[in-house]
């Protein structure tokens, strides 16, 4: 192995590329339900203050001091409710920043999700760059019969022996000619608050295969955001589910909005402080 | 089993078999100027591959996509290295259509058949770009560390502004590497030795790097000629 070659490995960043085929069995198809998952792996310090602070921030005198440290929590929670139910400038949502690792997707649901939702930035997993002789094929329909099963095995087994032909092996850019568009298509992907409230309007998106594909997606997506700020996650399910209806977090009170953070993951309710 | 189409020297242009039709690398892509100014241009990108078209719809300053299609028959643009290689092996083009045909089968009974179309199934669809962003878009996918089809189609929808509606401004929609006059390739702001060089350099400028997954040029100069039939000016 060459010096730029143990620098990548040690990176992560050396291609996938066994030595030999792998065999392609039942195990490799996966359907859409059932393996689409979503981690977050990375959001402001504290998306709380990132809100409160880009609310306040235009007012104040010429000493413009740290308005979180002299605000009480009950009256941070007035300001933060008042950024969630769409009653501020819309800055001070665009501030907050999510950056997921999605796992699992068929690369027709990657690529509809990447054209389709405004003001994302997406980083996939490269059909160029890595061998894809180990892809799962993730199907739509839970009929997978023999039929089905032997297709998908000898696309694979096409593409197999063009990379690994010994004489003269094809590249992975030259072999992906024969990877469907349900190939299993893995991503990073940041999303803002403000763009990810606004990520399809249901009525329209949910009438196509591709758009309940979405929804089911950001279904995975408002769950794994709950983990961790279950007030965010509310305001994304109500922007993208209930109609911009956020009642509900009008109504909410100090004393409950402690309790829900209590169990949160990562955000202790601490962070309000 | 098959029923290829020849060329007048006999070559094999398209590869046949039941529905099935396989094209060479980017020789089947056309362009169809559909309105063109002094500032913007829509054009109708005609049968390239789904693979081209994600590449391509990445760009997003100054340009729209729409009317995106994908042929509802089975007509696939194989990579040129693998058409020949089609062509060559009898046993694997069987292989081939065999399986094409018997997916072509399933794609129809589905009702949903996006999830059955290859990376290299037939699509066609319309783009509405302003002059500044295909500038930008030119210099980097005129280069030939960019794939066949990728660089073939956007080197003809310059000859074409050029030579058939005598865009002046296109004269100087060149590779990146022809503006800086030195390759490109391995610098570290564009496919640096850690993060990407899946390509050997393509020789077009002295390359900065040797290293590459794979000893071959990305595209090749001399094929896009021929399949595109437009010829390529040099630095």
């Amino acid at each position: 192995m060459n010096d730029i070659d143990k620098l990548r490995k040690a990176c992560g960043t050396l291609p996938f590329n066994p030595e030999n085929k792998q065999e392609f069995t039942i195990d490799n198809i996966k359907i859409l339900s059932d393996n689409i998952k979503v981690y977050l792996i990375d959001s402001n310090y504290n998306p709380y203050r990132a809100m409160f602070s880009a609310a306040t921030a235009t007012w104040g005198d010429n000493k413009y001091e740290d308005k979180w440290l002299t605000t009480s929590m009950e009256n941070k929670f007035e300001i933060i409710k008042g950024v969630l139910t769409d009653n501020t400038l819309p800055l001070a949502r665009e501030v907050v920043n999510f950056l997921f690792r999605v796992q699992g997707t068929p690369r027709w649901l990657f690529d509809y999700h990447v054209t389709n939702v405004n003001f994302l930035t997406a980083m996939s997993i490269g059909c160029r760059d890595n061998n894809k002789c180990d892809t799962d094929i993730v199907l739509d329909t839970h009929h997978v019969d023999e039929e089905v099963f032997e297709i998908f095995r000898d696309l694979r087994n096409v593409y197999s022996d063009l990379v690994f032909d010994s004489e003269n092996r094809e590249t992975w850019q030259s072999a992906r000619a024969f990877l469907p568009q349900n190939y299993q298509h893995s991503y990073h992907f940041n999303q803002n608050l403000l763009s990810m409230s606004r990520s399809f309007d249901l009525k329209k998106i949910s009438q196509t295969i591709e758009g309940a594909g979405l929804v089911l997606l950001y279904d995975k997506i408002i769950e794994c955001i709950k983990k961790h700020y279950p007030l965010i996650a509310e305001y994304v399910r109500l922007s993208l589910f209930e109609n911009r209806d956020f009642s509900s977090i009008k109504d909410m009170t100090y004393s409950e909005f402690k309790e829900t953070n209590v169990n949160s993951d990562v955000i202790p309710f601490s962070f309000m402080r | 089993m098959t029923d290829n189409i020849y060329g007048p020297c006999d070559e094999v242009l398209e590869i046949k078999g039941n529905d099935v039709i396989l094209f060479e690398g980017a020789s089947h892509i056309d362009i169809d100027i559909k309105d063109v100014d002094s500032s913007h241009v829509v054009y109708k990108v005609i049968s390239a591959p789904i693979c081209c078209y994600d590449q391509h719809s990445r760009a997003r300053v100054g340009a729209r996509f729409f009317n995106y299609e994908v042929n509802e028959n089975p007509y696939y643009h194989m990579y040129t290295s693998v058409f020949k290689k089609l062509n060559d092996n009898e046993d694997l083009n069987y292989r081939v259509i065999d399986v094409l045909s018997r997916l072509e089968n399933l794609r129809n009974k589905s009702s949903f058949k996006t999830e059955f179309n290859l990376m290299s199934r037939d699509c066609s669809y319309y783009v509405d770009q302003t002059y500044q962003s295909l500038k930008g878009q030119m210099a980097r996918r005129l280069m030939f560390c960019e794939e066949e089809f990728v660089a073939g189609l956007h080197w003809h929808l310059r000859d074409v502004l050029i030579n058939d509606y005598k865009v002046e401004v296109a004269k100087i929609w060149l590779p990146e590497c022809d503006n800086k006059k030195k390759c490109v390739y391995a610098e570290s702001d564009y496919l640096s030795n850690m993060f990407g060089c899946l390509f050997a350099p393509c020789g077009r400028w002295p390359a900065g790097t040797k290293y590459a997954s794979f000893n071959t040029s990305c595209s090749d100069i001399k094929v896009i000629e021929d399949q595109m039939g437009i010829v390529i000016p040099r630095p």
